[in-house]
């Protein structure tokens, strides 16, 4: 099965059998359904606010996570892909942790994130983007870079739809003198 | 509501964005099959056979993996036709290569003949507590002081006053419901975090050193040293909600490894070259070997065998193919020396915009293991009986399959238009009748369409053109009104009524900036089919 650019290896009949592992009673394949339109997101997620870690495995993590937990999603409290997305970031972000926490053990140098690289962004609206608080600068990672809707950064960032978007507000006014864009 | 100061901003935030997403890699493929049992497989090691290849291009790959699999059973009695130049080395067998940093598979019982770790076997340390999304975790580790193995097994039952963190069935959920044995040689460590949620914290004191304690299950106890969160209730919450057990994970040695020696010139020193460009024809394997260079003056040992990624430039948003490199024919590259691997591509059924790609080859974190082959994509022959045409009789509407775009551009955005000349070649082994007028879509790199108008030509354009095989004729794209910035490489997409569609690139290289200018800020920019088709050397 592709979807958005993500596969999934799951055949019908490891679906059935893995639902009924551990008492859950959802099918497997009704989750890997749900979840495959956004897995590359959850990717790119990863990949932008925590680029220190694998984003692959982080999301394949965060996926197994999310199976688990399926039966705990509530659509009235945001979208699925927000829920995802949440579940994606804790994920890397304890990853990330725990491989800083195993480096220091062993002596090892960690970069910073900021010295590892995020991709092909011009360095001028990387070196501003980098210059915003760390609210802000997640708001604009998420709605301008992985695409997030202002809903779905919201269900992330833990915060009302309200917030995202003042913050938004103070980012591009923080952004636009460093960056010279006409109106 | 974007303030209007701020609406350059946020195009080019938009923009900026795009680019980020385009050019990141695809995802490997995500495997669920963890679900299944008890542990996260943490990586796609076995050659997927991804199911993104359709009709006869999954037909082919199909056989081409039945064939492994027979290679694999009969590899003594059949001889390897694949190897074909002396001293190649056969692409990879399906079977799973081996992880390049062995692990010791999960149990889900404790090693029988390993001692429980005890207070005195361990010493404990934490990680500096992190917050993340409203949760705060610490990572307490263990090294094993003593002078034998020991295995902690289940989940770490830790006490702060009168709280207990809990050992339910539910603790081991994080780890695919089987608590592992963390089975702890001398020197080795394992580890488990602790956590709470930091919105129900009201006051703000230190849990100190003591105010945790671990109870190892061997017997004897340990405090947990350190400051661990600056938020005591945020622990008092969590292990008064024990029955949900959220944040306590069970042991597991395999996620805190002690690196393994480094070798004295690891595979980072090698260098990859590719085979020659070549032609490959869609839908077929192409052959083709990578070889690996040891510059330096030791042998470079290969073992565990590395997993190799491939794939086109063209299908950048697609997964790329894993594979094993079969090193276990050749572990060694000798100092100064060099090994050569036949590898083999299933060449996508879909033709590449202008016939050209690019094959990479690469090893994942390895960056000077990167080697690069030019193809020129040939369409994948037509059957005599799908031709449809029949000597003598009046020649067929060219399938947009059997054409080759090329774009081209001329004029420029000084007069407000954009005009293309497109070339269409046909590339079937007959000849064909170009006729009717295709619609037109402009597409970004990334595959999505420019918010352009296709607007109807202006007076009536039915030049139909007779192309016999190999010819190519013109058709011109006037592009008009674009008051954006510009997006950067464009290609153009043909639509034949009924005859598919052909995609190719429109602008550049080198400059992509090729727009027109804005004449009417407020109206929608469009293209039009300015004339169609030209006959070669009329453009």
């Amino acid at each position: 099965v592709e979807v958005g650019g993500g596969t999934v290896t799951l055949s019908a009949e490891e679906a059935r059998q893995a639902g009924g592992v551990a008492g859950v009673s959802v099918e497997a394949d009704e989750f890997a359904a749900a979840v495959l339109p956004h897995v590359s997101v959850l990717v790119d997620l990863v990949a932008r606010l925590v680029p220190q870690v694998d984003a692959d495995d982080a999301t394949q993590e965060a996926l197994v996570r999310a199976w688990k937990r399926w039966e705990t999603f509530d659509p009235s409290k945001g979208s699925l892909r927000g829920w995802l997305c949440a579940i994606a970031l804790d994920r890397a972000r304890r990853a990330h942790r725990r491989s800083r926490v195993v480096a220091q053990l062993h002596g090892h140098e960690v970069a910073a994130a900021d010295e590892i690289g995020r991709g092909t962004d011009r360095a001028d609206l990387q070196r501003a983007v980098a210059t915003l608080s760390r609210r802000q600068r997640e708001a604009v990672d998420l709605v301008y870079f992985v695409g997030l809707t202002v809903a779905d950064a919201a269900v992330v960032m833990g915060c009302a739809e309200g917030t995202v978007k003042s913050t938004l507000s103070d980012a591009r006014r923080r952004l636009r003198p460093m960056l010279e864009v006409a109106p | 509501v974007i303030k209007p100061e701020d609406r350059g901003l946020d195009e080019a935030l938009r923009e900026a964005g795009e680019r980020w997403r385009s050019a990141r890699p695809a995802p490997r493929a995500v495997d669920l099959s963890g679900l299944l049992g008890s542990q996260i497989r943490r990586r796609t090691r076995a050659p997927r056979v991804l199911l993104t290849a359709t009709g006869a291009g999954l037909a082919a790959v199909l056989t081409l993996v039945g064939f492994m699999l027979a290679d694999r059973d009969n590899r003594v009695d059949r001889p390897d036709v694949h190897a074909t130049t002396s001293g190649i080395r056969p692409w990879a067998p399906l079977a799973p290569g081996p992880s390049p940093s062995p692990t010791t598979s999960p149990s889900p019982s404790p090693a029988s003949s390993v001692r429980l770790c005890s207070s005195a076997d361990v010493k404990l340390s934490v990680s500096p507590h992190g917050v993340g999304l409203g949760t705060v975790y610490s990572i307490v580790l263990l090294r094993n002081i003593a002078s034998t193995p020991c295995q902690a097994f289940g989940a770490p039952r830790v006490t702060y006053g009168t709280y207990v963190s809990g050992d339910d069935s539910s603790l081991s959920d994080l780890d695919g419901g089987n608590p592992r044995p963390a089975v702890l040689a001398p020197g080795r460590i394992g580890g488990f975090d602790v956590g709470g949620l930091d919105s129900s914290c009201p006051t703000n004191r230190p849990v100190t050193s003591g105010d945790l304690l671990l109870h190892l299950p061997g017997g004897g106890t340990l405090p947990i040293p350190g400051s661990i969160s600056r938020c005591p209730v945020l622990f008092s919450n969590y292990f008064l909600a024990v029955p949900t057990g959220d944040l306590v994970k069970p042991w597991r040695a395999a996620e805190y490894p002690t690196p393994s020696p480094t070798p004295p010139a690891g595979i980072d020193a090698l260098t990859v070259t590719t085979s020659e460009n070549g032609a490959a024809t869609a839908g077929t394997a192409y052959d083709y070997t990578v070889t690996l260079h040891n510059p330096t003056t030791q042998p470079v040992l290969l073992m565990p065998c590395p997993t190799y990624d491939e794939r086109t430039k063209s299908r950048y948003n697609k997964p790329a193919e894993r594979y094993t490199l079969d090193c276990a024919t050749a572990p060694v590259v000798p100092a100064g020396g060099q090994v050569t691997f036949a590898m083999r591509y299933q060449v996508p059924l879909a033709i590449p915009s202008g016939g050209q790609d690019d094959l990479i080859w690469w090893v994942e974190g390895h960056d000077s293991l990167i080697g690069n082959t030019q193809l020129t994509v040939i369409p994948a022959a037509v059957p005599a009986s799908a031709r449809g045409s029949t000597p003598g009789a009046p020649t067929a509407q060219c399938a947009a399959s059997s054409l080759r775009l090329q774009g081209g551009r001329q004029g420029g955005g000084a007069v407000g238009v954009a005009q293309g000349a497109v070339s269409l070649t046909n590339t079937g082994t007959t000849s064909c009748t170009l006729s009717g007028i295709p619609t037109v879509q402009l597409l970004r790199a990334n595959s999505t369409a420019l918010a352009v108008r296709n607007a109807a030509p202006a007076t009536p354009l039915e030049k139909a053109l007779d192309l016999a095989p190999g010819k190519s004729a013109t058709l011109v794209v006037e592009w008009t009104n674009w008051c954006g910035s510009p997006p950067g490489p464009l290609d153009i997409r043909l639509k034949f009524d009924g005859a598919g569609d052909v995609t190719g690139p429109f602008n550049g290289p080198p400059a992509y900036d090729f727009v027109p200018a804005c004449a009417q800020p407020g109206q929608s920019s469009s293209t039009t089919v300015l004339d169609a088709y030209l006959p070669p050397g009329a453009g």
